[in-house]
């Protein structure tokens, strides 16, 4: 065992020598080529997923964004719907009562001056009835412009504006 | 292997004849003999030298074969997804890869060592365990069974060869990487005074020829005291002289060689990772001198 065996030596530098190149060919190349393999796939998944998640977070925030700006706009819109049905409104209800003004107005023109023609008119036929009527009492004609006086003096009396007024 | 089972078989048959004069470095002896098969000796001779077919290479080529089957069966069947055997096989590798080789050597360098690195690991880690494995090595005269275990590590012969082997990887890789002038430079030094580098000198030589026999002794002979622990052991039983005794201490001896036997295979690790990582640091050191 502790002889010096030459035969020994050489078998065993030979049997050594043959296994190492069998094993550097046939098994190490390949186990190597897998673990390099494996590594080179694991750090891609991990690449992949870095890249998935950063993208699923970056859509996320753009929808978070779109949904924020959304609501945003709807109540922008709600708001200003309020704000033109507002001012539609007060608009519609201006013209309208200003319309409504004008016809009231144009109405009570209309009342005056018809009224004015009535008493005009009536004052007419009083003033001829009444030469008439003297005329036929008095047995003299007066002239057209004594009754006038005389019927303006009479219907001074009288509150026409309280009739104006009625009418109205 | 039948071969190895006939001189085992004379090997007990001599224990067996004269129990008394039990040796236990018999064992050792008749291991290097050369084997017989089919009546034929497989003793081999090229001019001086003895290439005869002994247990011992026989042995060698057990470990060799298991390692290089083993290695290549996990290979071929090598999945992105590795199952046990595969995943049992890639830790040791990158083991070895990231602690025994990337602690002393690093990049291409790291890659270039790491086979001869883990073939080695591995010839010696499964030369030193088959040696704890009984064989069965057939009947006796009187129909006993014969079993002996034996590890090709513990023959000098062996251990001295692998460590030559590195011993001069190492040199040849130092002179390849820094020129021969370069490298034996290195050796000595460069503050030392001139008068006394050629002592220097001749110190470090002699220190790397004590690293040669300092590496091939260690494993050499943490294995043989192993083994001869074991059959030290065996030993005792034979020396007991009643049957009662047998009865009463042949399982103290048993419990004793279970004990050695499971701190061997603890050693049978430690001195092949030892020997894979002297070797790394053997060669990287070789290759980037400290100056």
């Amino acid at each position: 065992m502790i002889n010096p065996e030459p035969g020994l030596a050489i078998w065993t530098l030979i049997t050594f020598v043959i296994l190492f190149f069998f094993l550097k060919k046939f098994a190490f190349g390949p186990i190597q080529n897998m673990i390099d393999q494996r590594r080179d796939s694991i750090e891609e998944s991990i690449k992949a997923a870095e890249e998935t998640r950063r993208e699923a977070e970056r859509m996320l925030a753009e929808y978070r964004e779109s949904i924020a700006q959304a609501k945003h706009e709807a109540e922008e819109i709600i708001d200003r719907a309020h704000k033109v049905g507002e001012s539609t409104k007060s608009e519609i209800v201006g013209l309208a009562r200003e319309q409504a003004q004008k016809e009231v107005d144009g109405a009570r023109d209309q009342i005056q001056r018809e009224t004015r023609k009535a008493i005009q008119e009536i004052k007419d036929q009083v003033a001829d009835l009444t030469i008439l009527a003297a005329g036929k009492v008095t047995g003299k004609t007066m002239n057209r412009e004594d009754h006038l006086r005389l019927v303006d003096e009479a219907l001074a009396e009288v509150d026409f504006d309280q009739l104006g007024a009625g009418g109205q | 292997m039948i071969g190895l089972i006939a001189s085992a078989a004379e090997a007990g048959q001599a224990v067996a004849d004269a129990p008394e004069k039990f040796s236990p470095t018999e064992e050792f002896e008749a291991a290097v003999k050369p084997l017989s098969f089919g009546g034929h000796e497989l003793a081999f001779k090229l001019g001086p030298v003895d290439l005869s077919i002994s247990k011992a290479v026989v042995y060698l080529w057990i470990a060799a074969l298991i390692v290089g089957l083993f290695c290549y069966i996990v290979s071929k069947g090598a999945r992105i997804l590795p199952n046990r055997k595969q995943m049992a096989f890639e830790s040791l590798y990158e083991y070895v890869s990231d602690n025994l080789v990337g602690a002393v050597m690093h990049g291409k360098m790291a890659a270039s060592w790491f086979p001869y690195i883990l073939s080695l690991f591995l010839f010696i880690l499964v030369s030193n365990l088959i040696g704890l494995v009984p064989f069965f090595l057939g009947l006796d005269h009187r129909g006993i069974p014969t079993i002996a275990t034996y590890a090709a590590t513990s023959n000098i012969n062996v251990t001295v060869a692998l460590a030559a082997l590195t011993f001069i990887l190492t040199h040849v890789s130092g002179i390849r990487a820094n020129g021969p002038i370069g490298y034996f430079k290195g050796w000595v030094p460069g503050t030392a005074p001139g008068v006394l580098k050629p002592v220097l000198f001749l110190i470090h030589s002699v220190s790397e020829i004590f690293r040669l026999v300092s590496l091939g002794v260690r494993l050499f002979a943490n294995l043989l005291a192993g083994h001869i622990m074991i059959l030290v052991f065996y030993a005792l039983i034979f020396m007991l002289s009643s049957y009662a005794m047998i009865v009463i201490l042949a399982p103290v001896i048993e419990l004793g060689v279970l004990a050695v036997s499971a701190f061997e295979i603890f050693v049978a690790a430690i001195q092949a990772y030892i020997f894979a990582i002297l070797t790394a640091v053997y060669i990287g050191g070789a290759i980037q001198q400290e100056h």
